[in-house]
């Protein structure tokens, strides 16, 4: 590989980097050509190596980058690791259409159902308050539609913004640390001229979301998307990912700018609204890929689905066991809850609900500002 | 750079720590490029080795920071030794120096104190600075890193901004125990290390425990990788797999055949948490036997 020759190709590898969302800045760019230059003939794997090195931010940004590198690089060459991510057992049921059964009864039943209702904007109350107390179904209003779904985007940065007040009051501190005073008051001779308080350490919480993006969720989801979204852009540290019968991970897609770019995005490549849910399949190959990776002791898990599982309830009921020994807590917000004539079946409350701090409805923008209250709320 | 790869590899194992291609292009780049390089990995698997042997194969002085929550710049970067500062001002008191003067006999780099991060930027042979688990200290802290990884100087007030005598190599680690900023990373190289593939833990094994028969040790390394792949909270990281190896020794062992009861009492080698003790029981040990047999 002649790099003096290949040096409109490199920068072209650093844009798809940057397109895969990698933050690569001019100096990392100027380090690459600079590390490249000084071997004349740098070989495939030292090229790889230097470019992971400078590039990669994490480990995530680090698993993926071999195949961006072999992708871009050498597309001719078949990829050695590459196969269908999906489990076997996943991959059957994609397969079989029609009626899917499972926790709450039959989504495709629900469906139409609601295709059977109607619902206009409601009156009396101001335009805000009704778009916020709407179930997103009966917006039908295609203006008060993108408000809803602006106003779920701007109710998760509320926990940020909740976060940093805290943070500032705190701060003046109303409990003196004694240690320190002294510690850092010698150079006045011991007098506490100038007192150091004990603040409350708060973090940011980290978030894990796991969106489903099945066919039953089709009428929710612009809501919820925007929503997600929302959180995944107020804390940097948090992971999106999707599913139905399987599971990908969507945290560049939702760190997007554009929100049509984005829905282009996750449209083109996974096939969204399609086919019914594996839950537990998913949260177990989440579990299996990237749980040791992502996952921590102080991590939230938040599921946004409806439930409707073509998995068995006990399968789901002991992988939400697990995935909770292995997080600080798990909120799931189901669209179901909160409307007419939906209950949760025993099964779930049974078996699921257990492994919960928060199962809450999140068909309106009101609900998911309760909810969002109630978890400003945890430590 | 093929032979220079090859050359750093050769000595990075004559110290005992057996390293990839791909870390050995990253010590290359840190130290042609002058950049920090971040290690992220498991606790176990050699992070913190990577600074200590760098010291050693470059003959220059290993200087660690173990990072903590609660540390500042008094403990990192310097202090003023104010016991004797008090003294000088009271032995002072019946002389005729203005105030001016006073002050700056009071404020010299003889009741300085250097702690780790500013001794590293002052020693004449270029040294590893070693800044242990960053995840564990305050983003605060955090953030006066930035000047000093970025410009490679330390502002005093009372002295001004020392600028570096030498660049030193500096190696920060981290556990993931808490996110670390984008600037921070923005300023480093990044490496993550991972588990050691089976050929490599053997080697590791082989150069770290000379005394260590062919055959167990390879029964040791396939039992540790079999036991990686179930399901624990921690598993067992490269130094989890020596001590482990240290005590079958210990106790005489040549084969693992046969030996499950001894295995079953060593696993605290392996095991860090009790629910992990709980999951490697007898019949999983037998079952992880068999298959390495």
């Amino acid at each position: 590989m002649n790099v003096q020759g290949v040096e409109h190709r490199l920068l072209g590898f650093v844009n798809h980097l940057r397109q895969e969302g990698y933050t690569i800045g001019v100096q990392e760019t100027l380090d690459t050509m600079h590390a490249l230059n000084l071997t004349a003939l740098p070989e495939e794997d030292y090229t790889r190596h230097v470019l992971r090195s400078l590039t990669c931010r994490d480990h995530t940004e680090w698993r993926r980058f071999d195949e961006l590198f072999r992708a871009y690089w050498f597309p001719e060459r078949p990829d050695p690791g590459k196969k269908d991510t999906t489990p076997p057992h996943a991959q059957r049921r994609r397969l079989r259409s029609g009626g899917i059964a499972g926790i709450g009864g039959s989504s495709q039943e629900y469906e139409d159902t609601v295709r059977d209702m109607t619902g206009i904007l409601g009156a009396g109350a101001g335009r805000q308050r009704t778009i916020t107390r709407a179930d997103f179904r009966f917006l039908n209003d295609r203006q008060a539609a993108q408000e809803a779904e602006s106003l779920a985007e701007r109710l998760a940065d509320y926990w940020r913004r909740r976060l940093k007040r805290r943070f500032l009051i705190s701060r003046h501190g109303r409990k003196i640390d004694m240690r320190r005073t002294l510690r850092g008051n010698l150079r006045f001779g011991g007098l506490p001229v100038n007192p150091l308080y004990l603040r409350r350490r708060r973090e940011p919480p980290h978030i894990v979301i796991l969106h489903d993006v099945s066919h039953s969720m089709a009428w929710n989801n612009p809501l919820l998307f925007r929503f997600a979204r929302g959180l995944v852009r107020a804390f940097p540290a948090s992971e999106a990912f999707a599913f139905h019968t399987r599971l990908f991970r969507v945290t560049p897609l939702y760190r997007e700018r554009s929100l049509e770019i984005m829905r282009q995005r996750l449209e083109a490549r996974n096939h969204l609204w399609l086919g019914g849910t594996c839950i537990a399949d998913s949260l177990r190959y989440f579990l299996d890929h990237f749980g040791r990776l992502l996952l921590r002791p102080y991590t939230t898990v938040i599921i946004l689905s409806d439930g409707f599982d073509t998995n068995d309830p006990v399968q789901l009921g002991k992988t939400l066991e697990f995935l909770k020994s292995r997080v600080k807590r798990i909120v799931w917000l189901n669209p179901m809850l909160g409307r007419d004539g939906y209950r949760p079946d025993d099964d779930f409350m049974r078996l699921v609900a257990p492994s919960m701090e928060l199962l809450a409805p999140a068909h309106s923008v009101g609900a998911l500002e309760n909810a969002i209250r109630h978890m400003a709320t945890f430590r | 750079m093929h032979n220079r790869i090859e050359e750093l590899q050769a000595r990075l194992k004559a110290t005992g720590y057996i390293a990839d291609r791909a870390l050995i292009t990253t010590l290359l780049l840190m130290q042609d490029l002058g950049r920090p390089l971040l290690i992220e990995g498991e606790a176990g698997v050699g992070k913190t080795e990577v600074a200590k042997v760098l010291a050693q194969v470059n003959g220059c002085e290993l200087i660690r920071l173990q990072c903590y929550e609660g540390l500042d710049s008094n403990a990192s970067v310097y202090e003023w030794n104010y016991t004797h500062q008090l003294l000088s001002i009271k032995l002072l008191e019946g002389s005729s120096e203005s105030l001016a003067q006073r002050e700056a006999h009071v404020f010299n780099e003889q009741y300085l104190l250097e702690r780790p991060l500013l001794r590293a930027i002052r020693r004449p042979q270029s040294p590893v600075l070693l800044i242990d688990e960053i995840d564990r200290s305050d983003e605060a802290f955090e953030a006066f890193l930035l000047e000093l990884l970025s410009d490679y100087q330390i502002t005093i007030p009372e002295l001004g901004t020392i600028r570096a005598v030498t660049i030193p190599r500096v190696v920060l680690t981290s556990n993931g125990t808490r996110e670390l900023s984008d600037a921070l990373r923005r300023r480093c190289l990044y490496h993550y290390l991972d588990y050691p593939d089976p050929g490599k833990e053997l080697l590791i094994i082989r150069s770290r425990i000379p005394g260590v028969g062919e055959h167990l040790s390879s029964q040791i390394v396939m039992f540790v990788q079999k036991l990686r792949g179930t399901d624990l909270r921690k598993r067992p990281g490269v130094a989890e797999t020596l001590d482990w190896t240290a005590a079958l020794l210990g106790l005489g062992v040549l084969d693992l055949k046969d030996n499950a009861a001894i295995i079953h009492q060593t696993r605290a080698c392996l095991l860090k948490t009790q629910d992990d003790m709980a999951v490697v029981g007898k019949s999983l040990i037998n079952h992880l036997v068999e298959a390495v047999l």
